[in-house]
């Protein structure tokens, strides 16, 4: 069982923080760039698409870490199963769709 | 209120700005995606998110939405409408009137029983939302409040970080298939990640009652449209 007293969030919202900070400074400098039409602003808008989908489901790695962090190791292993489960059916998705 | 706001970007993307549902959902689920990252922040301050149950839930939930995208091929999008109308409108109204202390129908200490039925009800949540194009927070703020006993501010907690991770999913099938547009993405995920925070400020500080007519408004809503649509196709 988890231990509540020992389980924090803090972590998980330091890591949303920071990542909320630069998509909003990355993608401010994308749509500038975008609609002053210069050509690297098509890079790094698929960029952009590529790391925020990378920042948003790397949030399990925090979360399996406050589960260990709190005695909780069958939630940490079930954080990891859903890492995984997100991998494999992205891949059978993008294969079969 | 702890929705992905697909409910809101796909009418306005395909009615205001013409684009094809084919071309918004992709955008809806990655602007889900990266709102879910600065809305949860506010809800995980205030405790107000179930970190157990967002994992398992999330885990079925993604199964459902890639199963979901390849059922949608056979299933006719009318007799779906039609019977989403039905379910969103007795789920608005049972979250209106249920009392916040009457007994959950299945909680955490039912073990087993409570896994199972978490699984089966994520996963055919995660088929019915990809079917249509939404994150599922419509879904699984009134199932974690009528089925599980969580308060509906625990709900709507769980509920907005759950919701990113099947619409990461989704984002990422859409994206190496080519049919998410960066381009077209980029102020929306901008727009989302800007009013983010000022939503989740605004929904933590919520009465609970206030929250319920606003769920119950948005959910009559949805049910008049999916039923009209339905019958319109049928």
């Amino acid at each position: 069982m988890m231990d509540d007293s020992v389980y924090s969030n803090a972590g998980l919202v330091k890591y949303q923080r920071l990542v909320w900070c630069l998509s909003l400074a990355y993608f401010s400098i994308v749509c500038v760039l975008l609609i002053m039409k210069v050509p690297v602003a098509d890079f790094l808008s698929h960029l952009g698409v590529k790391i925020v989908l990378l920042a948003t489901v790397s949030q399990l790695v925090v979360i399996a870490r406050q589960f260990r962090q709190a005695g909780n190791r069958r939630f940490m292993i079930w954080s990891y199963v859903l890492l995984l489960v997100i991998a494999v059916s992205s891949a059978t998705g993008s294969f079969l769709l | 209120m702890g929705l992905g706001g697909g409910i809101i970007m796909v009418p306005f993307m395909t009615i205001f700005l013409g684009m094809d549902i084919k071309e918004a959902v992709p955008i809806s689920m990655i602007a889900i995606a990266v709102g879910t990252l600065s809305t949860s922040t506010a809800y995980l301050k205030k405790s107000m998110v179930d970190n157990e149950m967002t994992v398992i839930i999330a885990i079925f939930m993604v199964m459902g939405s890639v199963t979901g995208s390849l059922l949608s091929a056979f299933i006719p999008s009318a007799m779906l409408k039609l019977l989403l109308s039905v379910v969103v409108l007795y789920a608005g109204t049972m979250m209106l009137i249920r009392k916040e202390n009457s007994r959950p129908a299945i909680h955490k200490g039912h073990g087993r029983i409570y896994f199972i039925l978490a699984a089966i009800i994520s996963f055919v949540t995660g088929v019915f939302a990809s079917l249509v194009g939404l994150g599922g927070g419509i879904f699984i703020i009134p199932i974690l409040y009528l089925l599980f006993g969580l308060s509906i501010d625990t709900a709507r907690g769980t509920s907005a970080l759950t919701i990113g991770f099947a619409a990461a999913a989704a984002a990422i099938v859409y994206f190496f298939k080519g049919q998410l547009d960066p381009q077209a993405a980029a102020p929306v995920i901008l727009g989302v990640a800007a009013g983010g925070p000022l939503g989740g400020h605004l929904g933590t500080g919520a009465k609970p009652m206030v929250v319920k007519i606003i769920f119950f408004s948005i959910m009559l809503y949805i049910a008049y449209k999916l039923g009209l649509e339905g019958l319109k196709d049928l």
